[in-house]
């Protein structure tokens, strides 16, 4: 017991404490969460314009160009492994591209803004539509109704699984190491084939991701709490 | 801190049992595992051959590669691992008269599945002082030497202007660890060679760290965009590949290097490297 | 003030509308019965162009709104309209769903719209409602603030689509009060309803609407005291 105790110690120490490898972990968490957060950015923005896009519709009834481009482009994304689509994006569509964070951002923006579409087009879509009507029978426009009225209501609805969709993406960007960008798994790979030993570094990396997701959990729950109670005020 | 550890321990045991109990049915291969994954180094050269070579004796030797290393190790046609060190492997196996069972997986992994997931590993690997802490290694069967993989008019040439430049290399591997210790280099490692020069190729990085035969191999697959350069030139040592096999593990070591001297005798091998390597090189 | 000259209706395979014909002068106060299913709502969305007309034309002091080219949006600023559902703005403070309107089309300032707001819920006994949300308020209260939200507007005419038939029986009565008070103060008015007492009392005219048509229109003492057709007679012995 006391020797394996030792063993275990040591294991830890190789993975952790020598040549200050614990550095290691945090720069990949500081790449980890620049790619997440920026990400989510270029994705709110693409899904808020496609949202409108598939929401869209022509007198008629029929689906606009728009929509249909925008029906496309999810259809697109959802159907394929986001790891393809990185991969594509930087040894294909953006070889020449220098930045590596820049391009990873652009990949996964391009793939979550698909998964925020839904969730803001789902968000408008549950206020009820009385109220667009009320707008419109007041004399505001499609437009006016939208932004004083549906918007603020659809935000509180979309908030909860947007808090989702980018844990979704933090632990997605898990897969940046295919393109040589030094993430946190990577970093804790990098460390596992110097040490010769995959447990404490793989361990270690979880704990962080998980430790980093339970306090964005936290503060999504404060965060929803707040929204429901403002429904009541 | 003290109670963390605790829970890794929990966490470390838990785990290598799982693993144990997923690589292998036999229960008493089972039981020994689990306790070498645990206690294996701590054990250090005590040993448990005797153990071991009972695991073999289920007929089965596994072997864990990285088909990413050609033409020592690839995907070939019909989507199984192939190549010099597969075939070779497959060649001992037969001596030894076991079923090799080939696992192609991340080169970076290999070393510490040894003694859980594999049996041993072949492809391509150096011995390395630190790789022996771990793992023990067969006879060198192949004398090698990294190469430097540079785009078509570059200007590098000598060690010196290996500095500051950015580099490309496979996680793990010999380029990588060499490259670590350029001065300001900024290094990207790589999960496959074939990325790491096509990004060569895209610009990104300024030379590929590669092994030699495996450099050849995209030297002429890239014809025209690509050189490879011979590392001497740049001062690199030269290396062997061998065979990594569970530390402490006499029995082991003792047939592989036996049925390896006999396919060297026998001519075998060197029918091997013919068909794999010399083919190539030409 | 809206003349309606052969209005049909289509969803889908459905004709809720076949052929409606009508002319609603100024101070009128039209209430509208009918069965369920007969196109009474639909006829009423329509006069806004809440739902858009298959066929037909609908003027609106002189201007045909169901001309291509319409501004809509400047019509209905004259048109106040009243939900069954209230419809009241869920993100918005009682004051701030009085307001928006007006400010936003800048018909007012902030602080007279504000005012006018005020004094409105005052006339309906709601002042002190004025920074309550909707969620807050009883079914009730809410319909009370949705007439004063679209008066807030100044409308030459107002449509109530039945305005009471989503609260509970104890509060029909004050939002009835306040429709008789807005009727009182001579508004035109279009009322869809299922409150016989109210279209008897308060209606200028009372119209009977099945199947998509209007089969029957009289003052509202000749048509609860002598139907003549045999629907509408039938309808008044279920519903009296």
């Amino acid at each position: 017991m006391q020797a394996w105790f030792g063993e275990v110690a040591e294991k830890f120490e190789a993975a952790f404490i020598t040549g200050d490898r614990w550095k290691l972990y945090l720069e990949g968490l500081g790449v980890t969460l620049q790619i997440s957060v920026f990400a989510a950015i270029v994705g709110v923005l693409i899904g808020t314009v496609v949202a409108f896009m598939k929401l869209s519709v022509r007198k008629n009834g029929k689906k606009t160009v728009w929509a249909v481009m925008a029906d496309i482009y999810i259809d697109v994304i959802r159907g394929t492994p986001s790891v393809l689509q990185l991969m594509i994006i930087w040894f294909i569509l953006l070889a020449d591209a220098k930045n590596g964070v820049a391009v990873a951002v652009l990949s996964f923006g391009i793939n979550s803004g698909a998964y925020v579409a839904e969730i803001i087009r789902a968000g408008i879509l549950a206020v009820d539509k009385g109220q667009m009507e009320a707008g419109r029978s007041l004399g505001l426009s499609n437009a006016q109704t939208m932004i004083y009225v549906i918007i603020p209501q659809a935000v509180k609805n979309v908030l909860p699984p947007m808090g989702n969709e980018f844990i979704v993406l933090l632990k997605e960007t898990a897969i940046v190491g295919y393109v040589s960008l030094t993430d946190l798994t990577r970093a804790a790979n990098q460390i596992a084939s110097r040490t010769y030993e995959a447990f404490m570094p793989l361990i270690g990396a979880a704990v962080i991701y998980f430790i980093v997701i339970k306090i964005l959990t936290i503060l999504l729950g404060v965060l929803e709490r707040r929204l429901r109670r403002s429904d009541n005020r | 801190m003290k109670k963390f550890i605790t829970v890794i321990m929990a966490a470390a045991l838990c785990v290598s049992a799982l693993t144990a109990c997923g690589s292998k049915a036999d229960p008493a291969a089972t039981a020994s595992d689990a306790g070498q994954a645990e206690e294996g180094a701590a054990a250090g050269e005590a040993g448990d051959g005797a153990e071991v070579s009972e695991a073999l004796a289920d007929g089965v030797l596994n072997v864990g590669t990285n088909a990413e290393f050609p033409p020592f190790e690839y995907v070939n046609d019909s989507g199984e691992p192939d190549g010099f060190d597969v075939a070779l492997i497959k060649a001992i196996g037969e001596k030894l008269g076991v079923e090799v069972v080939v696992d192609n997986m991340e080169f970076a992994s290999l070393v510490s599945s040894i003694g859980s997931k594999i049996d041993v590993a072949i492809a391509g690997m150096t011995i390395t002082e630190d790789r022996q802490k771990t793992v023990d290694f067969s006879n060198p069967y192949y004398e090698a030497v990294q190469y430097v993989i540079l785009p078509a008019g570059s200007e590098i040439a000598a060690a010196e202007d290996l500095k500051g430049k950015s580099i490309g290399v496979q996680l793990g591997t010999t380029g990588d660890f060499i490259a670590e210790e350029i001065e300001g280099a900024a290094v990207s490692q790589y999960n496959k060679g074939v990325d790491a020069v096509n990004d060569l190729i895209n610009g990104r990085v300024d030379c590929v760290i590669l092994d030699k035969n495996p450099a050849l191999v995209f030297e002429s697959k890239f014809s025209g965009k690509i050189t490879a350069v011979d590392g001497a030139q740049f001062d690199f040592g030269k290396e062997e590949y061998a065979i990594a096999m569970p530390k402490g593990d006499a029995v082991l070591a003792g047939q592989i290097n036996a049925a390896l001297q006999e396919l060297m005798a026998d001519g075998s091998f060197d029918k091997l490297v013919e068909q794999y390597i010399e083919q190539i090189e030409e | 003030m809206i003349i309606v000259k052969d209005l049909h209706k289509t969803f889908g395979d459905n004709q809720v509308l076949r052929g409606v014909d009508y002319h609603v002068h100024p101070g009128e106060k039209i209430v509208i019965v009918g069965p369920s299913g007969s196109g009474k709502s639909t006829f009423l969305r329509c006069l806004n162009l809440l739902e858009r007309p298959t066929k037909g034309e609908i003027w609106f002091d002189g201007i045909n709104i169901t001309a291509a080219g319409t501004n809509i949006d400047k019509v209905r600023e004259h048109m106040g309209m009243v939900f069954q559902h209230f419809n009241l703005f869920n993100n918005l403070t009682i004051q701030k769903n009085i307001t928006l309107a007006p400010v936003k089309l800048k018909l007012m300032g902030e602080e007279e719209a504000a005012e006018n707001a005020l004094s409105l819920l005052a006339r309906v006994g709601l002042k002190d409602k004025a920074d309550a949300y909707p969620a807050q308020l009883s079914g009730g209260q809410k319909q009370r603030v949705a007439i004063v939200r679209s008066l807030a507007m100044n409308p030459r005419v107002m449509l109530f689509d039945e305005p009471t038939s989503a609260l509970d029986p104890e509060m029909v009565g004050e939002v009835l009060e306040v429709m008789k008070g807005l009727a009182d103060s001579g508004m035109t008015m279009v009322v869809v309803t299922h409150e016989m007492g109210f279209a008897r009392e308060v209606g200028t005219k009372v119209v009977f609407m099945d199947e998509g048509i209007i089969m029957e229109e009289n003052t509202p003492k000749e048509f609860f005291t002598n139907p003549k057709s045999a629907r509408l007679q039938e309808f008044l012995s279920k519903v009296l």
